[in-house]
């Protein structure tokens, strides 16, 4: 009776969530940077994920859990091994920009076409992004390549919405002048225009008086 | 919220038309407020040629980011047999009520065993730190907070149970003359273990217990079958330390017994474990 009732919950969260494995495993290789590492950060996120899957609200998004709880695991688990710390602010992420970027390829990267970037090899692309501070890093993946909205972010990574749209707007700003940097070491070109960034919420504050 | 097509909703200068370029292609403005974007753009050139163009840098680069490490690619990949590791994570994990089920052994390193034979399964060379570290905490011979001279022996796991978060039930050792002495809490590699020390008719052997519900500790030494359980047989130090894992439980016995003694002293356990 036991083992029934056990069984038709690993069930069911099998089939809710091994559908993510490959999703997971390519955000925890961009974390921990090595097959191995990721691997068993994956399997600690699903162990973790089924210990507390009783916590989990049937209905909402399991693949959002899955991610936060990768995140969490790799940051209380691993990225003390890792070495990498938070760059968000400060003299080092200036120092991370400078050293990934040469001036050459800050002016590559304000090409308004990014044309470069289709000639570029998928190695290229990983060493640009792993370039790229983690939390940045992190909030690219997210957006970009999950296709997680900034609600879903900010509750991933437990940080304000205004904190996704900075980390994101300066992640893909450094992700495109790293890959400029790559381009440009493979003789290849570059662009993006500068918007500057809106504060969303005081956005929708102005237009909704203004209404 | 739909649209008044005979108001005026109001208009957006082509500067908030810029700073809102980011959220507006992540499709973070919805109803009026794309709107709005939306009938800007309709009306604005410059506006338009500038939000077409970071459109298609945006797609550009997903694009790229996808064939690096999205679906299909090597990087975007897990590996083969990490699901299967992962479902039989999940399966250990899942039956916590078949704890003690005996292991899949083949019947031919059982009649071994029972015939005092050790079958070698394999050796791996490689110092193991877990190994090395319970030498030497074993060695230093540090006091033991719950007493045997105090405390009855049945009530020592019990006593550490309450300061571990798992309960470091010892093997029941059935050899002549082997007596509990005492107990304490250790750590081994920053992990909680329990550590027990016992008597025997000549010197002393220690018994960590470490709770490794995730299967971190593993490898190095040479593999034994005893009764239902693969021993990992060390020497370190002039120690002769036996490593072996009963579900989530590792046991790591650390003795001066020469390797014969110590396999048949696990033996003891392995079959009183089985009954």
């Amino acid at each position: 009776m036991f083992d029934r009732t056990a069984d038709r919950t690993r069930n069911e969260f099998e089939a809710l969530a091994v559908k993510h494995l490959d999703g997971l495993y390519a955000a925890a290789l961009r974390l921990t940077k090595n097959q191995r590492d990721a691997e068993d950060l994956v399997q600690d996120t699903y162990l973790r994920a089924f210990r507390f899957f009783d916590r989990f609200e049937r209905g909402t998004n399991i693949k959002a859990w899955l991610f936060k709880i990768l995140t969490n695991t790799f940051i209380n688990r691993y990225r003390r091994s890792v070495k990498e710390r938070s760059l968000v602010d400060g003299p080092e992420q200036q120092a991370v920009q400078e050293r990934v970027i040469s001036r050459e390829a800050t002016d590559q990267a304000e090409n308004p076409e990014q044309h470069f970037i289709d000639r570029l090899l998928s190695d290229d692309v990983l060493e640009a992004l792993d370039a790229v501070p983690i939390d940045f890093r992190m909030a690219v993946i997210l957006a970009d390549l999950q296709d997680f909205s900034y609600r879903e972010i900010a509750d991933i990574l437990d940080v304000p919405v205004g904190t996704v749209m900075s980390r994101l707007f300066r992640g893909r700003r450094l992700l495109q002048k790293s890959l400029a940097g790559y381009a440009v070491e493979a003789g290849v070109l570059p662009p993006g225009p500068t918007g500057e960034r809106i504060d969303l919420e005081e956005y929708r504050r102005k237009r909704n008086s203004g209404a | 919220m739909s649209i008044d097509p005979h108001g005026t909703p109001a208009s957006i200068s082509c500067g908030e038309m810029a700073r809102s370029l980011e959220p507006f292609l992540d499709g973070e403005f919805e109803g009026r407020e794309e709107a709005e974007l939306s009938r800007h753009l309709s009306e604005c050139e410059p506006c338009r040629t500038l939000v077409e163009r970071e459109a298609r840098a945006r797609s550009r680069l997903r694009a790229k980011l996808r064939e690096a490490m999205g679906p299909g690619s090597p990087a975007g990949t897990a590996p083969a047999g990490l699901q299967e590791r992962i479902s039989a994570a999940l399966d250990r994990e899942a039956r916590p009520a078949r704890r003690w089920a005996p292991w899949p052994v083949s019947l031919g390193a059982v009649a071994a065993a029972a015939a005092g034979v050790m079958v070698v399964l394999a050796t791996q060379g490689g110092a193991d730190p877990l190994i090395d570290e319970a030498v030497r905490k074993h060695a230093r011979d540090l006091p033991l907070e719950v007493n045997a001279a105090s405390v009855a022996p049945e009530a020592i796991p019990g006593l550490l149970a309450s300061k571990l978060d798992f309960n470091p039930r010892p093997p029941a050792f059935r050899a002549q003359g082997m007596k509990l002495m005492g107990a304490r809490l250790s750590q081994l590699r920053d992990r909680p273990a329990a550590y027990m020390r016992y008597e025997l008719p000549r010197g002393q052997v220690g018994l960590y217990i470490i709770d490794d519900p995730d299967q971190r500790i593993g490898g190095g030494g040479r593999q034994v079958q005893v009764g239902p359980s693969t021993v990992r047989m060390v020497n370190a130090r002039g120690y002769n330390i036996a490593v072996w894992r009963r579900n989530e439980i590792v046991y790591s016995l650390v003795s001066d017994l020469d390797e014969a003694d110590l396999v048949r002293l696990v033996e003891t356990a392995q079959a009183a474990a089985d009954r």
